[in-house]
């Protein structure tokens, strides 16, 4: 995973890239065609579910050819589009199928709304990423998101 | 008096709040939120004064000036580029409307953008009757910290700021 300084939110050179993910809403061309690629993946919907149960253990079903997830509510049943995901979760489905599919991304947005928990399991997941680049939304979330990835921080 | 509503990624606070909404809408109260996109016309004119007080002035808009612009608020200012991120949710704050309703008000801010919403925030929470916003953000924590609950499987529980980080952890 290659991490750029915060700053490159504000640079043409970065945000004009069709794999700049401004907000993460599986809308975009780009976000389209890298999910197209990954429901063609055999472990497509068994994965995605895995790490959206990282989350939130009322998932449990997942649709990638609907795109839809399941869940259980007040022990009823509810189909929701992934778009209804939210924030962190839709950062690592997006991430995960990019990583899957080698498509190249850049995040940086969601990467405030992540937990303790949620950045540590970020990491462990992606910091080996040929595919993954992120752009820390301020200047502390640049240092911290550096130490980790250095290992200076012990998680 | 703001609740602030915390909790892990894919708890619910997001839905907790879109339940209150509707519950709040179906009152008919006048609620200022992010959630939904919905178009506002007027500002609420005690938080604009506030605002553009001198005090606001010389605090937070280090000598700018808050003036608005095709029903936006703008802050002009040498040297300084706000995101329309940041503008926004000024804007949002300064509308009509007694309950307040904010999904991730930091989300797109820069760091000094956030140090100056703590600040708005600090001007404005008192002008609304009720409010509830969900973050992750530690800085805006600072403002009435006693109101902290803890979201999970669309259930709200109070909490201390103590368990508050005991549940999230810090780095």
């Amino acid at each position: 995973m290659r991490i750029l300084d915060s700053e490159n939110r504000f640079s043409t050179e970065i945000t004009i890239k069709k794999e700049w993910i401004e907000r993460i809403k599986f809308e975009t061309d780009y976000e389209l065609n890298i999910m197209e690629q990954y429901a063609e993946y055999q472990y497509a919907d068994r994965d995605l579910l895995n790490i959206l149960k990282f989350f939130n253990t009322d998932i449990h079903n997942l649709n990638s050819k609907a795109w839809t997830y399941t869940v259980l509510k007040d022990g009823k049943k509810k189909i929701l589009p992934i778009n209804r995901l939210s924030n962190g979760e839709r950062l690592f489905v997006l991430c995960y199928m990019a990583d899957i599919t080698k498509n190249n991304i850049i995040v940086c947005y969601e990467l405030s709304q992540l937990a303790k928990p949620s950045i540590l399991k970020f990491f462990e997941m992606f910091n080996n990423s040929d595919y993954i680049t992120i752009v820390p939304p301020t200047p502390s979330m640049q240092h911290l998101y550096k130490s980790l990835s250095k290992g200076v921080i012990k998680k | 008096m703001i609740k602030w509503i915390v909790g892990l990624n894919g708890a619910g606070k997001t839905v907790f709040l879109e339940q209150k909404l509707d519950s709040y809408i179906n009152e008919k109260n006048n609620v200022i939120t992010n959630i939904r996109k919905v178009k506002y016309k007027d500002f609420d004119v005690k938080r604009l004064a506030l605002l553009q007080s001198e005090e606001a002035d010389e605090n937070i808009w280090d000598y700018g000036r808050l003036c608005i612009s095709n029903n936006t608020i703008r802050i002009d200012t040498d040297g300084i580029d706000y995101t329309p991120e940041f503008l926004n949710i000024i804007t949002l704050l300064c509308r009509k409307g007694n309950i307040l309703m904010l999904d991730e008000p930091e989300l797109g801010l820069y760091g000094i953008e956030i140090d100056l919403l703590v600040k708005v925030l600090e001007l404005l929470l008192p002008t609304y009757s009720e409010g509830y916003i969900a973050t992750h953000c530690q800085e805006l924590f600072s403002l009435q910290p006693e109101n902290f609950y803890w979201c999970e499987k669309y259930k709200l529980e109070k909490i201390t700021e103590k368990k508050l980080y005991e549940h999230i952890g810090q780095f």
